[in-house]
């Protein structure tokens, strides 16, 4: 066996130079493509990254910004419903005293009517009461209730302080004798009594008064002399009248 | 029947004889450098078919040389894959007829075996600095030295055997078989030539790797803090 | 002479049979062993792979070296030159 120096020293080169070949045409242009490829996209997560981190902090500026904008609005609409409510407590207390006003009015205002009422009633009823009583009196005019007054009228004349009494005696023009009715009593008999109570002889006129209802009167221009029912009632009336 | 020992020689320049399997180097190293000559024309940055496909096994041999060495694969990448690319196609150029693998003479794999050697020097030295590359023999411990160093020799001699014995025995078989019956019975023996030769060249490149790795490796700190201990 | 040429002859082919005998045996026992492994392991099928045809080419070697040997005794034989 012998080996060949100078063909083991030219295949020596020989793959030398075939390695430096390769390495400048082959592996090296490949290799830095595929580096430069991956810069390349490493540059392009990189800038993608960025704005994602960009968008991100947007989107929280943004959501920062809602939630003060909610907050915002939370707090007016707090204030809004403490107004609303304050306002509505003050009506409500105001329409409430009001309210109270004018039930105290109208209480007073009906105690009034109700008074007023009563006292309407009342007069009514004295007016009934009264005119009932007119009605009932008034078939009582018989004989002995004219005599009844007769003695009640001769009576009153005695009572008569004794200054009137002349007065009444001395008058000129004469006294109206006024009845309710004319025939019921005897005019003479009347006249006699009357003149016998006043110890003189006036004039007298007899007149007749159904209004009366019984009784004898007498009158003159500055004098009456009330003995009847009618005036009697009117008497009472204004008693009743008084006392309400 | 001709020594498979032996080389044609073709004619001589000056003192040096000009052999077939010469002739055959150089014919693969014109069509190589003209194949990536026109592969890497016009790399783009979004990639064709094309180079696509030599991305890809750019990739793969990085991949590889990753997974082997842990190391990055810038620095071997040029030696480990064009010493692969170089003896797959020397194997497969016995497909051509009248061409004999220029790995079947004792001449082209001796050179390949040197040149192993010299890297592993040259990447030891580069990886780890002379110290460094000198400390390597000193793993894992002192008294390794000499087996060390017989082992870097022995290394290399059994890759360049390796690489010879496997490709020559299949020529030689093949030159037999044909000689006895020419027609059809020597294709399934090709088929297997075809496949040991990938596998010797996976291999060769694989072990040149493993060597530079180990040698770069062995030179590197951990060994070296004891040293600088000594020396201040 | 010719017992050299006859002895250097027989020689080779027995180096070669018995080179290959060794290699032979041990290829199959790690190729079973690197099938059993990848059974297991399907996950790691490239690295035992790889691993594998290392180991193999390494056997192989030794197998290689007897072919060598057998060549030389056939074409380089130091006692008939």
């Amino acid at each position: 066996m012998t080996l060949d120096f100078w063909g083991l020293g030219l295949q020596a080169a020989n793959v030398l130079i075939l390695i430096w070949l390769l390495s400048r045409v082959f592996w090296r242009p490949v290799a830095a493509a595929i580096v430069a490829r991956q810069a390349a996209s490493d540059a392009m997560l990189d800038k993608a990254k960025a704005a994602q981190t960009a968008a991100d902090a947007e989107m929280a500026k943004a959501t920062a910004a809602h939630d003060g904008f909610a907050a915002e609005r939370a707090a007016l609409l707090d204030t809004a419903r403490a107004e609303a409510e304050a306002a509505t407590k003050t009506a409500l207390a105001s329409a409430a005293s009001r309210a109270e006003d004018m039930q105290i009015a109208a209480k007073a205002t009906i105690e009034h009517v109700r008074a007023e009422a009563a006292k309407a009633d009342a007069a009514q009823s004295v007016k009934l009461s009264l005119q009932i009583a007119a009605k009932l009196l008034a078939r009582l005019n018989g004989p002995i209730v004219q005599a009844a007054f007769l003695d009640l009228l001769v009576q009153a004349i005695a009572d008569l302080p004794p200054a009137e009494r002349a007065a009444l005696a001395a008058n000129a023009e004469g006294i109206e004798v006024v009845m309710a009715s004319a025939d019921s009593t005897d005019p003479k008999a009347v006249k006699a009594a009357i003149h016998k109570a006043l110890g003189a002889k006036p004039e007298l006129r007899f007149v007749t008064d159904p209004a009366l209802l019984a009784g004898i009167e007498l009158r003159t221009a500055h004098f009456t002399l009330r003995n009847s029912w009618r005036a009697d009632l009117t008497q009472i009336e204004k008693a009743v009248h008084n006392a309400a | 029947m001709n020594s498979p020992l032996n080389s044609v020689v073709y004619f001589q320049i000056g003192p040096v004889p000009i052999t077939q399997a010469i002739l055959t180097t150089w014919g693969i190293m014109l069509v190589l450098v003209g194949a990536a000559l026109v592969l890497t024309w016009r790399l783009t940055l979004r990639p064709g078919k094309r180079q696509a496909a030599i991305e890809l096994i750019v990739d793969m041999l990085d991949t590889q040389i990753r997974e082997t060495t842990g190391a990055e694969p810038a620095p071997y990448r040029a030696f480990i894959g064009s010493l692969f690319l170089f003896i797959l196609t020397a194997n497969w150029a016995s497909l051509l007829p009248g061409i004999e693998p220029p790995t079947a003479k004792l001449e082209t794999d001796a050179a390949l075996a040197l040149i192993v050697f010299a890297s592993v020097i040259w990447f030891g030295i580069r990886g780890a600095g002379v110290r460094g590359y000198l400390r390597s023999f000193a793993a894992p411990n002192i008294l390794m030295i000499p087996l060390n160093i017989l082992e870097s020799v022995t290394r290399v001699f059994s890759m360049f055997v390796r690489l010879f014995g496997n490709v020559m025995s299949g020529v030689f078989v093949i030159g037999i078989v044909a000689s006895l019956a020419g027609l059809l019975v020597p294709i399934p023996l090709m088929a297997l030539d075809l496949l040991t030769g990938l596998v010797q060249a996976y291999i060769f490149a694989v072990l040149a790797l493993v060597f530079i790795a180990a040698t770069v490796e062995d030179g590197q700190p951990d060994a070296e803090i004891p040293l600088k201990k000594k020396e201040t | 002479m010719d017992y050299l040429r006859l002895a250097s002859i027989v020689c080779a082919a027995f180096a070669v049979a018995f080179g290959a005998l060794g290699p032979a045996l041990a290829e199959g026992r790690a190729v079973a062993a690197a099938m059993d492994a990848i059974a297991r392991q399907p996950e790691a099928a490239n690295t035992i792979s790889r691993t594998l045809f290392v180991g193999l080419a390494m056997i192989e070697t030794t197998a290689i070296y007897c072919l060598v040997v057998a060549l030389l005794l056939l074409f380089a034989n130091p006692l008939l030159t």
